[in-house]
């Protein structure tokens, strides 16, 4: 219940300036979902270099909101999964996701083709966090995993105007973040690397 | 957002304190480096007021869980200091002296590489100031050689070339003689395979015979051995190994001619009895053992190339440090798995770890808990 709470304020404390507000905005307020399939790799103190990847999703449901010409902000919420692969082990994070990025691009929607890029941030709240060994023992990891961690990500792609009221978005993207594990004594970090290609579905209201 | 990168900024693992019991400082150490691989299995021994004490994490894939005290490991370099109790206890039996040059000891078809017309002496290749390579041959450019292919042949091939300025991998030699002598630190496993040979040679026998009969059967350390000398059942004891990226590491067990510089496997269980021997001085092998022990080259007689950190002097084969009147003996190895040994003898404790990854976070973990028990 107490991280229930959690989650609602800080959901509440990064959106109410822009979904929240402008629901009713015509012309400036899109809704969508979007699905990504992202190549994992998290790595040892950025030492560990040919870690391999793994493929893992995220879904997500989100808002942007436009303003001026060619900015919007993209925030929502969803699900995402990231997995440290390896031969030894495998282990496997799920997370609450949480976009919040500036998009930039042409955003008068008059062409069948524009151009998009982003950048920002995903923001990840730990669901659920395990080891799982060769031979299928699974722990729980959750206590040396941090609830809280954060990727920057950019991106880039096309966006596809199928109707008047719906869009259809394909990007790539680079995010990266550090710190999956928490602070520990033997001064360890695990960073995360991935590369991702999503596809949005937005409806204009 | 702020609020969520303040949170992200706070959490961090309990904090250890100094007073809390030395199994929970360990525990709170190495508990979250094994969740997430790195390395993915390890055991530490401790000996420490004349008591043993083991702590074993991960999965070591065995189908027991964590590795256990009899879990065979590569020792990897620290097969050195078994070379280098072998070339102790032919000194202390008269057989070969530390001024002894290594042309005195191979065939007339070997032409060892000289320094201002002074000869490579067992003292240099025992401590690595022989100024030869790391290794026989570039490892970096070439991983197709494997070292359980190198014969004895080879070495002699080397040490030839490297006199005829015919070594491809790098200048080595001024003229035709070596760049350094005894005035350089330069970390040589080739120069440690050619002393364990050498050895093989004054006595007649193999160097796996020498380990078993004079050190070995000595302790009843019935688990270190070279691989092929293991038993089935033995050989089912080893665990995977990982590289740092965590993929599976499959070379071969075998070291071939390098088997004095890397060539030994052993358990947790062995090598507490090991290095319990060194911190004895009670029997002809634990003297052999300490006279190891002893700084022969010192940190400033090795400007600018003895490695900074981990101690004062090398003697032969071990790193020593001297602190606060105490001598403390240090030596790691690595090939397939990690694995890494350092003990005050004065004070009669120690350390010995094994891990089944490649990895620098490990030999963190273990110069931390042997600070903590040296307090």
């Amino acid at each position: 219940m107490e991280r229930l709470k959690r989650i609602i304020l800080i959901v509440g404390l990064i959106t109410e300036g822009t979904w929240g507000l402008h629901l009713n905005a015509q012309e400036k307020l899109q809704l969508g979902i979007s699905t990504q399939i992202h190549n994992t790799r998290l790595m040892v103190d950025l030492s560990s270099t040919h870690v391999k990847g793994a493929y893992r999703p995220t879904n997500v449901l989100f808002a942007e909101y436009s303003f001026g010409k060619h900015l919007a902000i993209h925030t929502g919420l969803g699900y995402t999964m990231m997995t440290q692969n390896s031969d030894a082990f495998k282990n496997n994070f799920h997370y609450l996701a949480l976009p919040l990025y500036l998009k930039i691009g042409r955003l008068k929607d008059d062409k069948r083709l524009t151009f998009k890029s982003f950048i920002g941030m995903d923001m990840h709240y730990l669901l659920k966090a395990t080891h799982i060994t060769p031979n299928g023992n699974e722990t729980d990891i959750m206590e040396y995993s941090r609830k809280f961690h954060s990727d920057l990500v950019g991106g880039a792609g096309i966006k596809v105007r199928l109707s008047d009221r719906f869009f259809m978005e394909g990007l790539v993207s680079v995010s990266f973040g550090s710190n999956v594990a928490i602070d520990n004594a033997a001064l360890m970090d695990i960073n995360n690397l991935n590369t991702g290609y999503r596809l949005n579905l937005l409806y204009k209201f | 957002m702020i609020i969520v990168l303040f949170l992200i900024s706070c959490e961090s693992q309990e904090p250890i304190d100094e007073s809390m019991p030395l199994e929970q400082k360990i525990d709170l150490l190495v508990e979250p480096i094994v969740a997430f691989g790195n390395p993915s299995a390890t055991i530490i021994g401790i000996v420490q007021n004349g008591e043993r004490s083991f702590y074993s994490y991960g999965d070591a894939g065995l189908g027991s869980g964590p590795p256990l005290p009899n879990t065979i490991f590569e020792i990897g370099s620290i097969t050195k200091t078994y070379t280098a109790t072998l070339l102790s206890q032919f000194i202390m039996e008269g057989l070969v002296s530390l001024d002894d040059p290594v042309d005195k000891f191979l065939p007339d078809s070997v032409d060892p590489p000289t320094f201002e017309g002074q000869p490579i002496r067992l003292r240099h290749l025992v401590t690595h100031t022989s100024g030869l390579p790391r290794e026989i041959y570039n490892f970096d450019a070439d991983y197709s050689v494997m070292w359980s292919e190198l014969e004895i042949e080879d070495l002699y091939t080397f040490l030839n070339d490297i006199s005829r300025q015919a070594y491809p991998f790098g200048d080595y030699t001024n003229g035709n003689e070596l760049q350094s002598l005894g005035k350089v630190f330069n970390y040589s496993n080739v120069g440690m395979a050619i002393l364990g040979h050498i050895l093989e040679l004054v006595s007649g026998e193999k160097f796996d015979q020498l380990v078993e009969e004079r050190i070995c059967s000595m302790l009843n350390m019935d688990d270190t051995k070279i691989y092929r000398n293991l038993t089935q059942e033995q050989k089912e004891r080893i665990p995977k190994a990982y590289d740092i990226n965590q993929y599976e590491n499959d070379f071969p067990h075998e070291m071939g001619a390098y088997v004095s510089a890397g060539g030994l496997l052993s358990t947790v269980d062995d090598m507490l009895d090991y290095m319990e021997a060194n911190m004895e001085d009670s029997s002809f092998l634990s003297q052999s053992m300490q006279k190891c022990q002893e700084g022969i080259y010192y940190e400033e007689d090795l400007p600018g190339t003895f490695p900074k950190g981990i101690a004062d002097a090398i003697g032969m084969a071990w790193f020593i440090s001297h602190e606060n009147g105490d001598t403390i003996a240090y030596h790691n190895g690595g090939y397939n798995h990690l694995s890494y040994i350092k003990f005050n003898r004065t004070k009669k404790l120690g350390v010995v770890a094994f891990s089944n990854t490649a990895s620098e976070v490990g030999p963190r973990l273990i110069e931390t808990i042997f600070d903590w028990i040296n307090e």
